[in-house]
């Protein structure tokens, strides 16, 4: 069923209607029908824009983009929640950013170190207090190898010079203490705070290590824009090993600061979530003339591709590797969409996820047979745009920064058999009846990403997909007699 | 003025303004030689910009500070 | 090239495969510069020592790993509880993302609340024209009744006026008069949650009855009211109302999500569902008094219902636990004069009943506790009265009276003699005392799961187990539509305790030939 822009169109005229005119007017710049002949998003959608006022967006904030997502999983280091209590508490141990270690000794990712801020603190200033928790900390965790102070939003309002404790603490602890600007209120979303993030790695992180002797190979490598949710780097890690290559560091996914230090070295990095780390590859591009490439490991079909053209950046035998290697997964992926896709095929997706996934996934559903006939981001940017209007069909409805009260309405007028999108939304869609994946979390499953990962993406889509309990929403007193669910469920 | 990017692939130069996410091909440099290089730019989407000219072609890619063209130096 | 199609395996069962492991452990030789086992070890002995204790102590700035949140979250809970209400949060968006996201964890429920986006502008500017923005388009696509607005720390530092804004917001239409917006002042640096709890149910009352006094009677309503606090266990809130149903007495809870926390999969997402009748609300001063549930949270609406509703507010516990429950009981008949049906007699007796049963598997077992102060203080007096032993009882976010009434509590019972209370410590402080002072179990919400993995790290001996009971419970399904109040709540309670004590048993006696002589069928 092809529908046209101007239906799709006309949908969304119909939703933003209940807006006030002024926002229905800015609204409406960040919801369209796609148009794949674009080269640029701009002539199609605006985004990274503020969000209005009250409309329930589902964005965060600078720090959740900085320390939930950017620093957080490194894991051999302490991030201090810096002001009050409950952003260290809320982002704890939240984001399933797995990694190995011994947790508050040589580890300390799912750890909440917080500063506690007390109204005198906000009136006198909190650095002393920086300085007494640093040593605190350093003293009780003695193989911890440096600290971020992640700002929350008072710090930026208050006047401390964070960056002068974190100079001379890292001066009298011998560890990189480094101060991170993110506080919440900085920027419209998480995005902001994963590019202060990334300045901050730059400025503090990238070129300690520049002198050490570090025997490299022609085949390093660094995942950049791998949070290890759920163990997603760790399913991509094996199969640039298995094709040959050398991979030095993660980030940030189970990554530690040495491995970031030395990112320098490698000869290439390969980005996968491009939206919260283009920032660092341009960066190592122009000052160690480290080339980076984007892929994508969702799916057999786009993981087939990348690996293909992450080989073709190396020499024959990295090739030859790559060939064997997607020729031997075959024998696993295969079975996997024999199985699946005849119970998938045709079903309709709409997405709505952060900065990368509702384009690096659409791979993925199509291999299944699924088609995405709505996605969106919540914090992307015009570039994430471009790379996704190409990947979606002529009039499929995007939508940018959506509020609570859109995602509802679109979903109720395209009935989709599948949403992916976050926690905050995923109960709304299962009162509605409509199947649900968490696709932040991977709804505490995964890895997604690599071979290994598709085959819990395929079964866990299908899981949703086809449970017999969407089928089970009405009394049967209530259902109508002829209602396509009340014959299941009596069938 | 702003802090941009040029880079070069297979297509020829390309400009990169992160703070807009304005990434384009450079469709025409006033100076692309190997004694100068700079002035300036103008990108596919017909915005122009300038950049100081350098008495050398520098290695890439490079930030750089550019102007719109419309604005005074 | 680990799976197959008949045998998807995710997480821990994947990575197990030796080539992931293989793959792990030439990461961490040559990429991590990670310390080496022996040191690791040698470290992490260190930590469980009573030497470490005393420098884990000795902490003066650093707080790890808090049991408390930030007092919007708190407004945020108490705001959803009325009738048809938006919960409105002034400041930074990030802090609602967190506060739903928190929420829709612990309850597995859509939770809806706006922000009004505050960024960097409005940091210089203040956030009139947010609030501005916000109030209308939130009244324009949600539609509620009532909006409840609290703050962020963003807002709170800048120093906006909630009351002049929301004054200004209506005068100049961006809304309507009609609809009430109550307010509190939530600064995140000051107390916790229960703080937040508490400010925005004195607002809610403030705007229902600062003004509407004339022509309101104690009493006159016949009712009582009940103030649940910070409440996170969806059966506290039936609980309550149904036994002084059984009383014949009429109740008006101020604040109850209890609906909207619940609400049905049937086809249609509904943002609101029950709560307070606002009515209810305005009407509240008419009643007998006031009863508050969980007294060391409220103040601030404590001072407010007795100064302006001039309710004599009873002295009451918790009502959790036998004595906590009778205590409310004859209270609430000595207020209304009804007696206390047989029908709860009857059901103290089986609650009694219960413990006689299961005392023998509790009795000097000893617990370490942490939670908000009066759930922590209900239920270490439930285990004074069922003879078990109460070993560190923690309260971060308890008063330096609380303690006092806490030990006072602990001292009078001949099985809370080795207990000891400490305010105002963190979880990495009682990990510490797991170790140099083991108790049997741990209670707690789920972030104590790191604690029973941190003390089982030291060895299976020194394991404690988490009996998971407050707020948050994210790793368990359904745990929140428990009840902890009242009789029924304490049999939830016993029988959690109990069981939790038995699986320990099994586990400890199900070894083949070796403990199983004592993997006894019948306990």
């Amino acid at each position: 069923m092809a529908t046209t822009k101007a239906e799709t169109q006309a949908l969304i005229d119909e939703v933003l209607q209940v807006y006030p005119e002024k926002a229905r007017k800015v609204r409406a710049k960040h919801v369209a029908p796609n148009d794949p002949s674009l080269e640029k998003s701009k002539g199609c959608i605006t985004s990274n824009r503020k969000s209005l006022p009250g409309v329930m967006t589902v964005r965060g904030c600078a720090y959740a983009g900085s320390k939930g997502v950017v620093w957080g999983p490194i894991k051999d280091m302490i991030h201090i929640s810096h002001g009050p209590v409950g952003c260290g508490q809320y982002s704890r141990a939240g984001r399933r950013n797995y990694y190995t270690g011994t947790t508050g000794v040589d580890s300390f990712g799912t750890l909440n170190f917080t500063s506690d801020f007390q109204e005198k603190d906000v009136v006198f200033g909190g650095d002393k207090k920086l300085v007494k928790l640093l040593e605190e900390a350093n003293q009780l965790f003695p193989l911890v190898k440096g600290f971020s102070v992640q700002s929350e939003c008072p710090i930026g309002l208050i006047g401390d010079d964070i960056e002068a404790v974190a100079r001379k603490s890292t001066v009298d602890l011998g560890k990189p203490v480094i101060a991170v600007r993110c506080e919440g209120f900085r920027g419209v979303s998480q995005s902001l705070g994963h590019h202060i993030a990334n300045d901050a790695l730059r400025d503090h992180v990238l070129g300690n290590r520049d002198d050490e002797e570090f025997p490299t190979t022609p085949y390093d490598v660094a995942i950049i824009g791998d949070y290890n949710i759920g163990g997603d780097a760790w399913s991509s890690r094996i199969l640039l090993e298995e094709i040959g290559l050398r991979v030095v560091a993660q980030w940030s996914g189970d990554g530690t600061l040495a491995e970031m230090e030395r990112t320098t070295k490698v000869k290439l990095n390969l980005v996968h979530c491009y939206r919260s780390m283009n920032y660092i590859s341009r960066f190592m591009e122009e000052k160690y003339e480290i080339p980076w490439m984007e892929y994508n490991f969702f799916g057999p079909s786009k993981t087939e591709e990348s690996l293909r053209a992450i080989a073709a950046r190396f020499d024959e035998t990295i090739q030859a590797k790559a060939e064997e290697v997607i020729a031997r997964y075959r024998a696993q992926w295969q079975p996997v969409i024999d199985k699946y896709k005849p119970r998938l095929a045709g079903k309709k997706v709409m997405l709505y996820v952060g900065g990368l996934r509702p384009r690096h996934v659409i791979g993925a559903y199509e291999d299944l047979g699924m088609e995405v006939i709505g996605a969106g981001y919540e914090f992307a940017h015009n570039d994430d745009y471009d790379r996704t209007l190409k990947d979606l069909k002529e009039a499929t409805l995007l939508y940018d920064d959506a509020s609570a009260y859109e995602l509802e309405e679109f979903v109720k007028r395209l009935k989709p058999d599948l949403v992916g999108s976050g926690i905050k939304e995923k109960y709304v869609f299962h009162k509605m009846g409509v199947a649900f994946r968490q696709m932040h979390s991977w709804d505490y499953s995964g890895p997604y990403h690599g071979f290994d990962g598709f085959a819990i993406f395929a079964r866990d889509m299908d899981m949703a997909v086809n449970s017999p309990v969407w089928s089970q929403l009405k009394a049967p007193w209530l259902a109508d007699a002829d209602a396509p669910e009340a014959a299941v469920v009596n069938g | 003025m702003a802090n941009i990017i040029i880079s070069e692939n297979s297509k020829g130069l390309v400009f990169y303004l992160a703070k807009k996410d304005l990434e384009e091909q450079i469709t025409h440099l006033e100076f692309n030689s190997a004694d100068r290089w700079g002035g300036v730019i103008e990108l596919g989407d017909g915005s122009r910009y300038v950049i100081d000219v350098l008495d050398a072609k520098p290695r890439l890619p490079i930030s750089l500070r550019a102007r719109r063209e419309s604005e005074t130096a | 090239m680990t799976q197959t199609v008949d045998n998807i395996r995710t997480g821990y069962a994947l990575f197990g495969d030796a080539d992931y492991q293989a793959m792990l452990a030439r990461k961490t030789a040559d990429c991590e510069d990670a310390a080496s086992p022996e040191e690791v070890k040698k470290v992490f002995d260190w930590t469980t020592t009573a030497e470490y204790q005393e420098l884990n102590f000795a902490r003066e700035a650093l707080t790890i790993d808090p049991a408390k949140a930030c007092q919007p979250l708190g407004s945020v809970l108490c705001a959803l509880g009325f009738e048809e209400t938006l919960p409105y949060v002034h400041g930074s968006q990030g802090c609602v993302a967190y506060f739903r996201t928190y929420f829709n964890r612990h309850f597995k429920e859509p939770v809806a609340c706006v922000s009004d986006s505050m960024t960097e502008d409005a940091a210089v500017f203040g956030g009139q024209q947010n609030i501005f923005d916000g109030l209308q388009n939130a009244v324009a696509l949600y539609k509620p009744k009532m909006v409840a607005v609290s703050t962020t720390c963003m807002a709170e530092v800048i120093g906006d006026d909630l009351n002049a804004f929301i004054t200004n917001a209506k005068k100049q239409g961006y809304l309507d008069e009609s609809i009430p917006a109550p307010y509190a002042h939530t600064p995140s640096f000051v107390g916790s949650h229960l703080n937040g709890w508490d400010a925005m149910l004195e607002g809610v009352l403030r705007t229902f009855t600062l003004n509407q006094m004339d022509g309101k009677k104690v009493g006159s309503n016949g009712k009582i009211n009940l103030v649940p606090g910070f409440e996170t266990y969806l059966g506290n809130y039936k609980v309550l109302g149904r036994m002084l149903a059984e009383m014949g007495v009429e109740t008006t809870m101020l604040s109850d999500p209890s609906s909207v926390l619940d609400t049905p999969a049937d086809g249609e997402y509904r943002m609101y569902a029950g709560g307070t009748k606002l009515a209810d609300v305005a009407d509240a001063p008419n009643a007998i008094t006031t009863i508050l549930v969980q007294p060391w949270q409220i103040t601030r609406s404590e001072k407010f219902i007795r100064e302006t509703w001039n309710h004599e507010i009873p002295a009451l516990a918790m009502p959790m636990g036998l004595a906590g429950t009778d205590a409310f009981l004859m209270k609430v008949s000595e207020l209304t004069g009804k007696a206390i049906p047989a029908s709860l007699a009857a059901e103290r007796g089986r609650l009694v009943d219960m413990m006689a049963d299961s005392h023998t598997w509790l009795h000097g077992k000893s617990f370490s506790l942490y939670g908000d102060p009066d759930f922590v203080m209900g239920l270490a007096s439930f285990l004074l009265e069922i003879g078990a032993e109460p070993k560190h009882v923690f309260c971060n976010n308890g008063s330096k009276k609380w303690k006092k009434a806490m030990e006072k509590i602990l001292a009078a019972s001949p099985f809370g003699q080795q207990a000891e209370v400490y305010v105002g410590y963190d979880l990495w402080h009682l990990r510490s005392l797991l170790f140099t002072n083991k108790p049997d179990f741990l209670i707690g919400n789920s972030y104590g799961k790191f604690l029973q993995r941190d003390t089982l790290a030291k060895g299976k001996e020194f394991e404690v187990p988490l009996i998971r009971l407050g707020f948050p419970l994210f790793d368990r399904h359904h745990l929140h539509r428990q009840t902890t109040l009242g009789y029924e709540g304490a049999m939830s309670i016993v029988t959690t305790l109990t069981n939790a004590v038995l699986e320990k048993l099994d586990a400890d006696t199900m070894t083949m030939g070796v403990t199983d002589y004592a993997f006894d069928l019948v306990r």
